[in-house]
């Protein structure tokens, strides 16, 4: 078992984790993310439609769909922000309804629109944060250190963050929902705004975390993005999910002549999307 | 060149309308303030133009254009700084969303002129021009020489706002200066009791007409651009043509110099190009791995002192983040000032009403735990709401949310316990009822302990949106809550409950002292705060849970934008 330069031996570490109130780790046969009927009506609207879905643990999982097809309104109710109107959400075997508060004590979020206290340094953000998942105070600093270090925002950890970047704060954000070593990370659109070093930093954190166990769920329009990360994928259309599998197993459902397609050219053709040409004429 | 194409102008004018149209029914709270404005406010500037009127025509010479000196010399400070306050509510005087549109500046100029126009405050102003010419019309040409004045200076007042604008762009759009002049408007509205106060006792004073009349602002105010339209106005009414049009010259091309240096700021900042930073590259491969192992690593490792394990670390911590947040955030700075602001008018008040019996030793007994009661009240009856947006973080953490509350209501009874004994020992050494010191905290404590209780409960089931603020006096209607006249008056409601939840604590420290038992301290002032303290741990405790099952609805009302 890895454990922390400085940390207590495995033995120890499994008796005080015993003690500790946030230390319930999930089945651990459950499936990471597991949505079953998942519904969310809007007055008229049905944003979500009886939406199932499993994850399995490790698994690098990209949920895709056009602008207003139910994303983010899945993702807010698998994390529990947004309640389902019917419909049950499991995360690491945890009901995300009944037992929120062990429910978010396994999962990291970054949600799409950032809600981060801007009125705090980036460093004392990452410090309440770890407190507020119960991290031991002495594990803080040095976690935080480190996910400053290489989120390359240690010369500006002692800035507000409300006098962040765009970037800057996707990567605050990310670092706080890290700071825990969740079980499942829920990342809704985290490489909008983002220049491409950062992309890269990130990209490289979440690959290797799936190679260490950690569960990644993320909603993106980049298709380049999913198409490298994703070891499945999943993808949403007017609130039902309208295909998922793997890439492969996309292409070999795709007929005829998409067989070699592209994830982008895949998903046009699922969502139905057309090229519409217009006639811009005059532009010449 | 002067280059102007009508039609751009008119376009752009159209624009201004358009967003002055849409800032009422996109927010529906503003068609509210501005019936107020237009409710008080005209009145207002209606009553000023008519005591100004009044004073230039029948004052006696040459007080009367000492009050004008003053009058114009306050217009023009005033549209020199308030332009600056409302920056960000008034999208037409923001020039840096035209300058993707090859405008002149010409046109940007003459666009923003008329944009002014669609100003309410400007409906104001020109009553107290109207004022300034029908009080000034001795004869048909004295009142064609005011006329003529007064539109150079409404050129100059115009001019000179949009100057400032201009030359402070890049620092108006900065946090910083966003921050500060929320701060400076909460002051500048807590300030009015005691400005009016002054003033009230300056007029009252019966000294105020012969300070006037001795009085010599003109001396130093005509070499101002207002004294110099002021000067031109006084010597036309004297008869001293001459004078009077040397001055009307003086002051036209004090207004084309403002102009030119407005045209000539605007032009650098359509030319100077913005300057970004670049960006830093730096490869950390091993600290990645570091931090990679961090987040992936497991089982987590428990460990920490008693405080972690029974939860008291996350409720200091919530506890610090609020303090942090209570000096950081100048919305929620300018609502602490405004809670300090009501025991500030406790102390105060009596100095500015000496015929008031504030020595007796019920002004003591009151004034403490009632000032601290509302000033707790003011930080705690939207709790939740006051988080706005960052709220939905707090609820993505795995906090016991009786936690949440503990921190949140550790935070607000510091303060009140601060406020509650710098109040009650200065009261004391004004009125000298040391012996009700103690007393009087016992029952600060036990009330603060019932307000927050009753906020904790208001905070759960009533929560507001809070509106992220921005500036300018439109903005400022309420900082802690903005959720319409319902929930206003529900929060009105809660005021009223949790004075009647109060009222055992009131009766236990007044009834002894009405009837002349104080012996009763003994008992009644210990069974207070434990009624305090009871009353807020079982509230808390009942309603703690409550607030978990109501995450979503509680986000859905307060973090919507």
């Amino acid at each position: 078992m890895t454990t922390f330069p400085g940390e207590a031996n495995a033995s120890a570490t499994t008796n005080q984790a015993l003690q500790h109130p946030h230390m319930e780790a999930s089945s651990s046969n459950a499936p990471a993310v597991m949505a079953r009927d998942l519904v969310r009506v809007f007055g008229q609207k049905m944003a979500v439609n009886h939406l199932n879905l499993t994850v399995q643990r490790g698994e690098f999982y990209g949920f895709l769909g056009p602008n207003g097809a139910g994303k983010s309104t899945t993702i807010k109710m698998m994390v529990g922000l947004l309640r389902p109107t019917s419909g049950s959400v499991w995360v690491g075997g945890v009901d995300v309804w009944k037992d929120p508060i062990r429910a978010h004590s396994l999962m990291g979020v970054l949600p799409e629109v950032l809600n981060i206290y801007e009125r705090l340094s980036g460093r004392e953000f990452l410090v309440f944060a770890g407190h507020m998942y119960g991290v031991p105070a002495g594990d803080i600093r040095r976690r935080a250190e480190d996910l400053l270090q290489v989120l390359t925002l240690i010369d500006d950890a002692d800035k507000l963050i409300v006098d962040y970047s765009v970037g800057m704060r996707k990567k605050i954000a990310l670092a706080a929902a890290l700071i825990h070593r969740p079980e499942v990370i829920f990342l809704d659109e985290p490489f909008e705004g983002i220049d491409p070093i950062s992309s890269r930093v990130i990209r490289d954190i979440l690959r290797e975390l799936t190679q260490r166990g950690t569960t990644v769920f993320f909603s993106s329009h980049i298709m380049e993005v999913v198409e490298r990360l994703c070891t499945r994928v999943g993808i949403i259309n007017q609130g039902t999910l309208v295909a998922e599998g793997t890439l492969q197993e996309l292409r070999e459902r795709a007929s005829g002549e998409e067989k070699d397609a592209t994830l982008e050219d895949l998903f046009l053709n699922i969502v139905g999307a057309r090229s519409e040409h217009q006639n811009l004429s005059w532009l010449e | 060149m002067l280059v102007i194409h009508p039609d751009k102008i008119r376009w752009l004018f159209w624009l201004r309308w358009k967003l002055f149209l849409r800032g009422f029914t996109r927010e529906k709270s503003r068609i509210i303030s501005t019936i107020f404005m237009v409710v008080f406010g005209f009145p207002l500037f209606a009553g000023i133009a008519l005591v100004t009127y009044i004073a230039y025509r029948f004052l006696p010479a040459p007080a009367n254009a000492e009050i004008l000196f003053l009058v114009l010399t306050v217009v023009y400070l005033l549209w020199m700084a308030l332009p600056l306050l409302e920056f960000t509510v008034n999208e037409g005087l923001d020039v840096s969303k035209l300058l993707l549109f090859p405008l002149t500046r010409s046109e940007l100029m003459v666009s923003l002129l008329f944009s002014t126009l669609l100003d309410i405050p400007m409906l104001g102003l020109i009553l107290v021009f109207i004022a300034v010419v029908a009080g000034w019309a001795s004869s048909l040409p004295v009142a064609l020489l005011t006329l003529a004045a007064v539109v150079i200076f409404y050129m100059q007042v115009v001019g000179i706002s949009q100057l400032v604008l201009a030359a402070l762009m890049s620092t108006l759009q900065s946090r910083r200066f966003r921050d500060l002049s929320i701060i400076l408007i909460a002051l500048f509205s807590m300030s009015c009791y005691l400005i009016q106060q002054l003033l009230l006792r300056g007029i009252g004073t019966g000294d105020f007409v012969t300070n006037i009349e001795r009085a010599r602002f003109s001396l130093y105010l005509q070499w101002t651009p207002p004294g110099m339209t002021a000067s031109a106005i006084q010597q036309a009414s004297l008869g001293n043509w001459g004078a009077s049009f040397a001055w009307l010259g003086v002051s036209l091309v004090t207004a084309a110099l403002v102009l030119y240096l407005w045209a000539r700021v605007l032009e650098r900042s359509l030319s100077t190009p913005e300057v970004g930073g670049a960006v830093r590259v730096r490869q950390r491969k091993a600290s990645r791995a570091a931090a990679v192992e961090a987040a992936a690593t497991r089982p987590r490792v428990a460990g920490g002192g008693i405080l972690e394990r029974i939860g008291l670390t996350q409720v200091f911590v919530i506890a610090i983040k609020e303090w942090k947040y209570f000096w950081r955030d100048p919305q929620l700075k300018a609502m602490l000032l405004s809670s300090l602001y009501i025991v500030i008018i406790f102390l105060v008040g009596p100095f500015l009403n000496p015929g008031d019996s504030f020595n007796s030793l019920g002004f003591l007994s009151f004034s403490a735990p009632l000032a601290v009661f509302f000033s707790v009240f003011t930080l705690s009856y939207n709790t939740l709401g006051m988080e706005r947006q960052s709220l939905t973080t707090l609820f993505l953490f795995p906090v016991k949310p009786l936690r949440i509350l503990l921190g949140k209501n550790l935070a607000v009874a510091v303060i009140g316990i601060v406020e509650l004994l710098i109040l009650s020992l200065a009261s004391a050494a004004l009125s000298h009822g040391w012996p009700l010191v103690l007393p009087v905290l016992a029952m600060g404590l036990a009330g603060i302990g019932v307000v927050i209780g009753c906020g904790n409960v208001s905070s759960v089931f009533l929560p507001q949106r809070m509106r992220q603020m921005q500036r300018g006096f439109q903005a400022t209607g309420s900082s802690s809550g903005n959720a319409g006249c319902i929930r206003g008056l529900m929060s009105f409601l809660m005021l009223g409950v949790s004075l009647v939840v109060l009222s055992p604590v009131i009766v236990a420290l007044f009834f002894p002292l009405y009837f002349h038992i104080r012996w009763v301290w003994v008992f009644s002032i210990p069974a207070a705060l434990l009624y305090g303290i009871v009353f807020h741990q079982l509230v808390t405790w009942l309603v703690a849970p409550r607030m978990l099952a109501r995450v979503p609805e509680i986000l859905e009302i307060t973090t919507r934008e």
